[in-house]
């Protein structure tokens, strides 16, 4: 895949969109100011339940256009022998199963929408381990400088 | 005639009657729950609350078994300076009734003032609000907090890591902890979770048995009223204009299934009654999910700006391929 600025600053949107969504999924939990991260300058935010759901918001929604776009791209450049790599594979799969379950849990928390218990938890439950496989295979990957893309030849 | 919307709303629904029932303890048959469907909704007319306290004691005595019984000592919680142990578990703590607790999911509030020049006394029974869109049920990061379609805002204590997120988005801080009991204990008790947030299930087991919340039987007074809540609400408004009272509740964080009407204006009474830990405020509550949902928005547009950007992209690359042929 040929890439251009516009591919690269997509590719940087999506890197500190990851990487946000990732910090503040974790500051979902009530850990940041049991374990002082709030308390470390210009962190403060992360303490703040409703202020970390709204960054997290915005990260997933970046996180979710930069998916999309990359996605797109690639669903074009399979016809020119555009292919997935193995852990390319593995982390689209597993980053839109993230994406999805974080949309329906964003639409449960509009007012009128419930969901039975078992699914409700069952959700936050499926969020939460597909964003932590997406987390240590992202990292995996950075270190390993593994591609997700490669040209198959014709 | 104020007696119990609740079972004429269910007799309408289709319950069985049963003459030789007394009136307080009918229940409603599975039929009339499965056709009323919605969300159920309670009227509390503080006027005629007496403060006796049944209505306390009912739901201590029907919960019970509900309640934490902590074992032994309570974990060292890492870091000692950040996770407060809150123990309720020790007899005289138990015995608390002036304020929420793990162990007192309801209690009276005292109100006492002077209002268009005349003095007013005021009891005021308080637990939670059951919102309508709770923050704590949408917060909670385990899925611990849970609404049933039939309105009731529940904490599933198996489920619960007692991180006290609940309480913190809850707009009148209502869950309550109780530590060293739960599902951190089988984890890493010291480093995550702490202990369990309890509150008022408006008694959810009962509902679904077709009985009344404990402590709308026990009330001499009939203070409380439950039944769908677009009844109850038309009901609040019909009582506050009859009385020239106010109403609390229809859409305080977005709304709840809890309604208090008052002949004495909630900004007044919130003044006047004792406010603090496990001691909930009347005042406006805002829309705690309000920010969030416009949010939404976000979520909406970032599938069209990703393929939008990538068709700019396809047509500077066919642009590309032309300008060099
Ligand atoms: S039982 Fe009824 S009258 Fe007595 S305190 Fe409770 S609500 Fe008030
Ligand atoms: S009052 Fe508080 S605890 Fe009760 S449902 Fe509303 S947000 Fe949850
Ligand atoms: S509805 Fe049940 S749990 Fe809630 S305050 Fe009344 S008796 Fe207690």
């Amino acid at each position: 895949m040929k890439t251009s600025l516009q591919d690269r600053i997509v590719s940087v949107i999506f890197g500190v969109s990851a990487v946000l969504a990732v910090f503040t999924g974790f500051g979902n939990m009530p850990l940041y100011k049991r374990y002082y991260i709030a308390d470390v300058p210009g962190l403060g935010w992360s303490g703040d339940f409703f202020t970390n759901l709204h960054v997290h918001y915005i990260a997933g929604s970046l996180l979710l256009a930069a998916a999309v776009y990359g996605g797109v791209r690639f669903w074009f450049e399979r016809k020119e022998g555009t292919r997935l790599t193995r852990s390319g594979a593995v982390r689209a799969a597993v980053l839109i199963l993230a994406l999805v379950s974080g949309v329906f849990m964003a639409l449960r928390n509009l007012p009128g929408i419930d969901y039975p218990f078992y699914a409700h938890a069952g959700l936050n439950f499926l969020h939460m381990s597909v964003a932590v496989v997406f987390m240590v295979l992202g990292i995996g990957c950075v270190a390993a400088r593994c591609r997700w893309l490669q040209k198959q030849s014709q | 005639m104020s007696s119990n919307i609740s079972r004429r709303s269910f007799l309408r629904a289709g319950l069985i009657t049963a003459g030789s029932v007394a009136a307080s303890t009918v229940p409603f048959s599975k039929t009339a729950r499965a056709a009323s469907g919605g969300e159920l909704c309670t009227l509390l007319d503080i006027r005629k609350c007496i403060g006796c306290e049944a209505c306390v004691e009912a739901c201590r005595w029907e919960n019970a078994d509900k309640f934490p019984e902590p074992e032994g000592e309570m974990p060292a919680m890492v870091p000692v300076d950040r996770v407060k142990v809150a123990d309720w578990s020790s007899e005289e703590k138990r015995d608390v009734r002036y304020r929420l607790t793990p162990y007192n999911w309801l209690y009276i509030q005292y109100a006492q003032g002077e209002y268009n020049g005349k003095p007013y006394s005021l009891t005021i029974p308080r637990r939670c609000m059951h919102c309508q869109n709770a923050p704590c049920v949408n917060l909670c990061p385990f899925g611990a907090a849970d609404k049933k379609s039939n309105g009731i805002v529940r904490i599933h204590s198996g489920l619960c890591m007692g991180g006290a997120k609940c309480k913190q988005v809850c707009p009148w801080h209502i869950p309550e902890r109780q530590s060293g009991v739960g599902l951190h204990l089988d984890l890493v008790p010291q480093y995550a979770g702490n202990g369990v947030m309890y509150k008022c299930d408006r008694c959810y087991d009962r509902i679904a048995e077709g009985e009344l919340p404990a402590c709308i039987e026990a009330c001499p007074e009939n203070v409380q009223t439950i039944g769908p809540r677009e009844e109850i609400v038309k009901r609040a408004f019909a009582l506050a204009e009859e009385i020239d009272g106010f109403v609390y509740g229809d859409t305080q964080n977005g709304g709840t299934n809890t309604i208090y009407v008052s002949p004495v204006p909630f900004e007044e009474l919130n003044r006047v009654i004792e406010k603090g830990p496990g001691q909930p405020h009347l005042a406006d509550a805002g829309n705690a999910m309000e920010k969030t949902n416009n949010m939404i928005a976000a979520l909406a547009i970032a599938p069209i700006a990703g393929l939008l950007g990538a068709l700019a992209r396809f047509k500077s690359l066919a642009q590309d391929k032309e300008d060099r042929r």
